[in-house]
């Protein structure tokens, strides 16, 4: 077997887990962990090949499944397996943007440099804290609240409130006459 | 520029019953400064969420308090925030309206004794 084409070698036992689980050859197990771990590689996806070329593996006896659980657990960790299809499975694991960012960046593009930094950051900021702290305590509705809450500070603090009111005193001053 | 530096200085300096709240609820906490959020909580609701940061800046444009930007941690979730604290000149409009409306209670308090 050629050393030439070695690739990192897996941690742990594996040579002693390969033995119990595929039935090697007695010339299999006088190889050595480098020489071992390549011959494992190179019959990846082409083990009958390999068993015919090198003649050091016999066919294995165990499964499909459990061949590629064998794989699996050989080069992935588990628990990042288990994390990776529970993150698929459960679409609530979801990382989403923070409340109020979109209106950071609007506001930014519309009110000046002071304005923003000294009002609309300030209020953005307060709110996705309580919000954070609301969804760490797991009090969704609360979290809710804050962010309506927070909206609600930012269209006050604005000054948009003070717009709105004077348009809607002129409807009704217009829809009285 | 030095007569309108002049008669900046020797304009008496307004100050709200909110701006006195504010100052007030500060001087508790000279030396860390507060949040506007940590302010809205300590006045049990007499300032608001969307007029307090209203406030300070215009406290800030009369040299009341003085603002500095948080320093983000990498535990600390959301924008870093902005904290207020008393500039010197807030302490000395401050204490002359403590003296202001202590003088006023004192009045008040003579004007009802003699009626």
């Amino acid at each position: 077997l050629s050393r030439g084409a070695r690739r990192k070698e897996p941690k742990g036992d594996w040579k002693n887990a390969v033995e119990h689980q595929l039935h090697v050859s007695d010339e299999f197990r006088t190889l050595d962990n480098d020489d071992a771990h390549f011959a494992l590689r190179e019959g990846e996806g082409k083990s009958f090949k390999f068993i015919k070329l090198a003649g050091t593996l016999r066919k294995p006896q165990t499964s499909h499944p459990e061949q590629i659980k064998f794989k699996f657990s050989h080069f992935i960790p588990p628990d990042f397996t288990a994390t990776i299809l529970r993150s698929i499975l459960n679409k609530r694991q979801r990382i989403s943007r923070p409340p109020g960012s979109s209106l950071s960046s609007l506001a930014e593009c519309v009110f000046s440099k002071k304005t923003f930094e000294h009002v609309v950051t300030p209020i953005i900021s307060d709110l996705q804290v309580e919000y954070c702290d609301a969804l760490a305590a797991n009090r969704k509705i609360k979290a809710a609240w804050v962010r309506l809450r927070g909206y609600w500070s930012l269209f006050k603090a604005l000054g948009l409130y003070s717009i709105l009111k004077m348009f809607v005193d002129a409807w009704r001053k217009i829809s009285s006459v | 520029m030095k007569q309108n530096s002049k008669r900046e200085e020797e304009r008496i300096p307004s100050l709200s019953t909110k701006e006195a709240l504010v100052l007030d609820l500060l001087l508790n906490k000279p030396s860390t400064g507060m949040y506007g959020l940590e302010l809205v909580h300590a006045s049990s609701n007499r300032l608001k969420r969307g007029t307090v940061y209203v406030t300070l800046s215009r406290m800030e444009e009369k040299g009341f308090v003085e603002s500095r930007q948080e320093e983000p941690r990498p535990d600390a979730a959301g924008l870093p925030r902005r904290l207020y604290r008393v500039s010197g000149y807030g302490q000395k409009v401050h204490h002359a309206y403590a003296q202001a409306r202590e003088a006023w209670r004192m009045r008040t308090l003579e004007v009802g004794g003699v009626l």
